[in-house]
């Protein structure tokens, strides 16, 4: 972690540029859905490196448990049942987890300065003891993904194991998926497999096969291998052409300097008008005067 | 505090002691939520001890300013109707800035100007005390699940459009794909900064969406 703090190309509410004069290889984490069994065994092994364990939930009758992300619950499979034309069963089975845009609406909401920082790798981290747990960061993502955590109020996501990359070694999931569905490299190489995996899928019959890197967040470094590209919304929601909410946008884009200019003129602009003008004041002299000029006009 | 037997009592005492609640709550707020707002304004959170703390005493201290606010503009309202004279008083606004106050129209106890600010005061405030319940994700984003309260639910269902599935359970911030009843209902919430919590708009189109449209495939796979 030491160096990594050196290796910073965004810093959350900061205005100045971070210290990102060492430039780090860019990474991807690539999920081939088609190759997922859907054995969770991601989910142990997040929990384990990262020492979390969510409270026992409660069986909703589908496979995915826990049933949601959580702020001890960094990555959760997500079960869809799909029938296809040919009225066959499709199980679609989504691991679900931070996907570290390379412009990340978390980062661009997120109103305290280094509670969210992104790593010239690519990868999107929280840092909690900067993190005031406003929950901005929720509203900032197309995906859905940070939590507040109900112990202690700070907001928590998958850290794409920033803390094992950093000493060279794949993260947690990667490590112990037992079909090779989730693999880790640079970004060029995981592009690079994922477009190997498309043809073999292809000549499987599934015409859509596709990389799902969406662009309007400048691409992300977890990426998705669908059998339906087309149809990403199949896998539980995953957004069709995810993007930073306008509203967003707007607020902490447009509106930050706006107001700020708007602040800054009504303040100098009432200085001014006191210096030129001076505050419109009757003294009492003048109101006692103009009180005995009435009451003399009021006697007969 | 009358002072000299020739001056008029303008304002009682439990009118200006309302009227300093909601000034002192108006500069605190001022000062944490500006903090909130831009990088350069963060250092302000030193006052509240904290962006933390900035965080926790900002939404208590706008339920107070508003209940104090709320009262003093029901005691008010009546003297701020406008009548033609403000607006004749307005029109002369230019005269008054520029320091000659001579051919303003006589005034009551508010001008013009006075009565208007009053008036934006109250949209304001209602516009404040609105969008920060629902960025209030502390207390609010258990109490205002916007999938799990059935009459939310139906709202987004629309006429008895239940598919679900193709949405899934991510609230969809997409102002373009508005292909189902719910992206209105679901956006306009995320747009006045506030995300769905976690699991309830799943919850409430999966129970629904497994019923109709992939119900075949459920039973499908039960036998």
């Amino acid at each position: 972690m030491a160096l990594q703090s050196l290796d910073i190309k965004a810093r959350s509410a900061t205005t100045t540029p971070p210290p990102d004069e060492r430039q780090t290889l860019e990474v991807a984490k690539l999920i081939d859905v088609s190759k997922c069994i859907g054995c969770k065994a991601c989910q142990s092994a997040c929990m384990e490196w990262n020492d979390i364990r969510d409270e026992i939930g409660t069986n909703t009758g589908i496979y995915d448990n826990p049933r949601d992300l959580s702020g001890s619950s960094w990555t959760v499979m997500r079960f869809a049942e799909y029938e296809n034309k040919d009225g066959n069963l499709e199980w679609l089975i989504r691991k679900d987890g931070c996907m570290h845009c390379a412009d990340p609406g978390c980062l661009k909401a997120c109103p305290a300065p280094g509670a969210i920082v992104q790593y010239s790798n690519g990868i999107v981290d929280f840092q909690e003891e900067n993190c005031i747990g406003c929950g901005y960061c929720i509203t900032g993502c197309p995906f859905n993904i940070p939590r507040i955590s109900k112990k202690d109020n700070k907001a928590y996501k998958c850290t794409l194991c920033s803390d094992r990359v950093s000493v060279g070694l794949e993260p947690a999931c990667v490590k112990t998926c037992p079909t090779g569905a989730i693999v880790f490299g640079s970004k060029a190489d995981m592009i690079d497999h994922a477009e190997e995996r498309i043809a073999d899928l292809k000549e499987r019959g599934f015409q859509n096969a596709g990389l799902y890197d969406p662009s309007r967040v400048g691409g992300t470094h977890v990426m998705y291998v669908l059998h339906h590209a087309d149809q990403p919304e199949l896998y539980n929601g995953l957004p069709r052409n995810p993007h930073i909410s306008p509203m967003v946008s707007l607020w902490k884009g447009f509106a930050k300097p706006l107001a700020t200019l708007g602040l800054a003129a009504v303040a100098i602009g009432s200085l001014l008008h006191y210096v030129t003008k001076g505050p419109n004041e009757v003294s009492k002299e003048t109101e006692k005067e103009v009180e005995k000029e009435l009451e003399n006009e009021a006697r007969p | 505090m009358k002072r000299d037997p020739r001056d008029l009592v303008r304002y009682s005492g439990s009118e200006r002691a309302n009227h300093w609640v909601v000034g002192m709550c108006f500069i605190l707020l001022a000062l944490s939520g500006l903090a909130f707002f831009h990088p350069a304004f963060f250092p302000l959170t030193m006052l509240f001890g904290g962006g933390t703390w900035a965080r926790i005493l900002h939404p208590f201290i706008g339920v107070i300013m508003t209940a104090f606010f709320v009262v003093m503009a029901m005691r008010f309202w009546k003297l701020n109707v406008m009548s033609p004279t403000d607006w004749e008083w307005l029109r002369r606004i230019r005269e008054l800035i520029d320091g000659d106050d001579h051919n303003m129209p006589e005034m009551g106890k508010y001008n013009g100007g006075q009565k208007l600010l009053f008036w934006l005061f109250v949209g304001c405030v209602f516009l404040l005390f609105v969008s920060g319940i629902v960025i209030w994700r502390a207390y609010f984003a258990g109490f205002f699940p916007i999938g799990d309260s059935p009459v939310l639910v139906c709202a987004c269902r629309g006429g008895g459009d239940d598919d679900c599935s193709d949405n899934g359970p991510y609230l969809c911030r997409d102002l373009g794909q508005g292909n189902d009843p719910g992206h209105v209902v679901r956006h306009g919430y995320s747009g006045l900064g506030q995300a769905a919590p976690s699991g309830l708009v799943q919850n409430g189109c999966e129970v629904t969406g497994r019923s109709s449209s992939t119900g075949a495939t459920n039973s499908g796979i039960s036998s």
